[in-house]
């Protein structure tokens, strides 16, 4: 309970300040202070990193020692994070040792970059066959974010802006080539809806964020011994 | 036989979606497409800038700006982020603008900003002396950017001279309070390079104590950082920001660059492409655009023929429902 009431407190003092320190004028001195709380916010972070790392093994090695479905994966998890840690801590003690390095540049150049690109690239193709199956004209507003799409589809490759190259340009045709066109949509109506879909958005960060200040954000731990 | 041909079409198998895919985009590998880059004002701006500071420079060198490149990207957005960083970086390198790169978002950060380095010197070692002043006239256009370079530095204008022109400081784990703080007082947050060598030695740091010496800072990303700098950084510091994203997160900043909040954007691989002609190179960009360029295309017929096989389904269900 004391805990409990302890961490609220600091919450809602620590929130007051960067508050503060945001409305007040420079005069107050508050933003002065500010060198002194961001090498302290960093070690906050690091921390959590490396607590999140302690609770990532315990979860996959728990699946690993009780044989759960899959805990092949969970001991490759346990593997790559330890060897990469490991091959860290070495790089940095051991900065000019040949095989520390090369064995480092071996993991992260043909290892880590080639999944982390591959699994992201799979995306292209997801997204293709997305765009075949769901891009329908079922109805009025599908029909005319097809259209907008196709638009920006092609003025944004050479091979669609192509197609109008034969405009001039400059003066009122110009605006009738596909780069400009695609310019016209991100700059005007894509404006207009991201800026609604943002102030949306930042009213419900207002709103969550004063939860949190005030620790009135029931969380998923809320009735955790903290 | 249209009408099978559309029935086949309503029932194609995904797999053959990608596999048409993934032939659209190897095709470009093997034959070389000839493209016409049109360069967007988003992109030229930034251009713009940075010569600017190049200006600026020249005339006030006692209060020497930098160009500070936020490493936000990793691997997975590689094919985007690596050739904006890489034209951004030959730019400034060109023309003798100093630059600092460094992450708080991206551990492999720092390793990204060394490599985009090798790359720009192993396309470098191509290039002899003698074709700066090449008879032939193409040539010497296509190398015209890179003479100033060349002009500048005579001889050994491929050394990359760390800590003049180029300095990375490395990444830290850090959240606003920190991004803050560095805004006034860097050394509070990075003391050393990435090597861990004193950053506050290296000649181009001298007259760096933050944020507030960076003419410029471009935030590579594929993530959303933005606002980050927009809301807090920026309005402090008082540097110009330019936003190169992947394509998906172009939409979301817009808004900034119509607000002259960020004054440059580079949007994915075409961004790159834009800002790598400026620069007269041909690098990942413009090689990316090609594959990039029949995808598009292909995508863009399959959901027309998608569309025409769902219109011919629908047709043709309404025909039989009226018998």
């Amino acid at each position: 309970m004391w805990r409990r009431i302890f961490i609220s407190i600091l919450t809602f003092v620590a929130g007051l300040y960067f508050f503060f320190e945001y409305v007040m004028p420079r005069e107050s001195g508050l933003t002065d202070i500010m060198p002194e709380i961001g090498p302290r916010v960093i070690i906050i972070g690091v921390t959590a990193i490396f607590l999140g790392m302690i609770n990532l093994t315990r979860m996959h090695l728990h699946k690993v020692v009780r044989r759960r479905p899959g805990w092949y994966n969970s001991l490759a998890c346990i593997i790559a994070i330890y060897v990469m840690f490991l091959l860290t801590v070495l790089q940095y003690f051991f900065p000019k040792t040949a095989w520390v390095i090369h064995t480092y540049d071996t993991f992260f150049q043909y290892v880590r970059i080639p999944l982390d690109a591959t699994i992201f690239s799979l995306l292209a193709y997801y997204i293709a066959s997305a765009a075949y199956r769901a891009f329908r004209i079922k109805s009025v507003e599908a029909t005319v974010m097809l259209a907008v799409a196709l638009f920006v589809m092609l003025g944004q490759i050479p091979m669609g802006q192509a197609i109008t190259r034969w405009l001039p340009e400059t003066g009122y045709l110009s605006w009738f080539r596909l780069e400009n066109i695609k310019l016209w949509i991100m700059d005007v109506p894509n404006s207009a809806a991201t800026r609604g879909i943002l102030f949306g958005g930042m009213i419900g960060t207002l709103a969550m964020s004063l939860r949190l200040w005030l620790s009135l954000e029931r969380g998923s731990f809320f009735d955790a011994e903290v | 036989m249209a009408a099978n041909f559309f029935e086949i079409m309503e029932r194609l198998d995904r797999r053959w979606i990608y596999l048409t895919v993934f032939v659209a985009l190897s095709i470009p590998f093997f034959i070389p497409i000839p493209l016409r880059i049109e360069v967007m004002p988003e992109c030229k701006d930034l251009h713009e800038r940075i010569e600017e500071i190049k200006q600026q420079n020249e005339k006030d060198p006692d209060n020497a700006k930098i160009v500070l490149i936020s490493i936000s990207w990793s691997a997975n957005v590689q094919a985007e982020c690596w050739p904006q960083h890489e034209a951004i970086a030959e730019h400034c390198l060109q023309i003798g603008v100093p630059f600092a790169a460094f992450s708080f978002i991206s551990p492999e950060g720092p390793q990204f900003g060394e490599y985009v380095l090798d790359s720009i010197k192993r396309r470098w070692e191509g290039i002899k002396d003698e074709d700066f002043n090449s008879d032939d006239e193409e040539l010497r256009e296509k190398l015209a950017p890179l003479k100033r370079r060349y002009d500048r530095m005579g001889k050994n204008w491929r050394e990359i001279q760390y800590g003049v022109e180029y300095v990375n400081w490395g990444y830290k784990y850090m959240d606003l309070a920190a991004l803050m703080t560095m805004i006034s007082d860097l050394y509070g947050i990075f003391p050393e390079d990435y090597k861990g060598a004193p950053l506050q030695d290296f000649p181009m740091m001298k007259q760096v104590k933050g944020f507030v010496d960076c003419a410029l800072i471009v935030e590579i990303t594929g993530s959303g950082t933005l606002l980050t700098w927009v809301m807090y950084v920026t309005p402090q510091s008082g540097s110009d920001l330019a936003f190169a994203c992947t394509g998906v997160m172009a939409p979301e900043a817009y808004p900034y660059f119509k607000s002259k909040q960020i004054i440059g954007l580079l949007s994915g691989m075409d961004g790159a492409a834009q800002y790598e002609k400026l620069v007269g190179i041909k690098a990942r960009g413009r090689k990316g655009m090609e594959s990039q360029n029949l995808a598009h295309l292909w995508v863009i017929l399959m959901v027309i023929l998608g569309n025409l096989s769902f219109l011919y389904k629908r047709k043709k269900d309404r025909d039989d429902s009226k018998k």
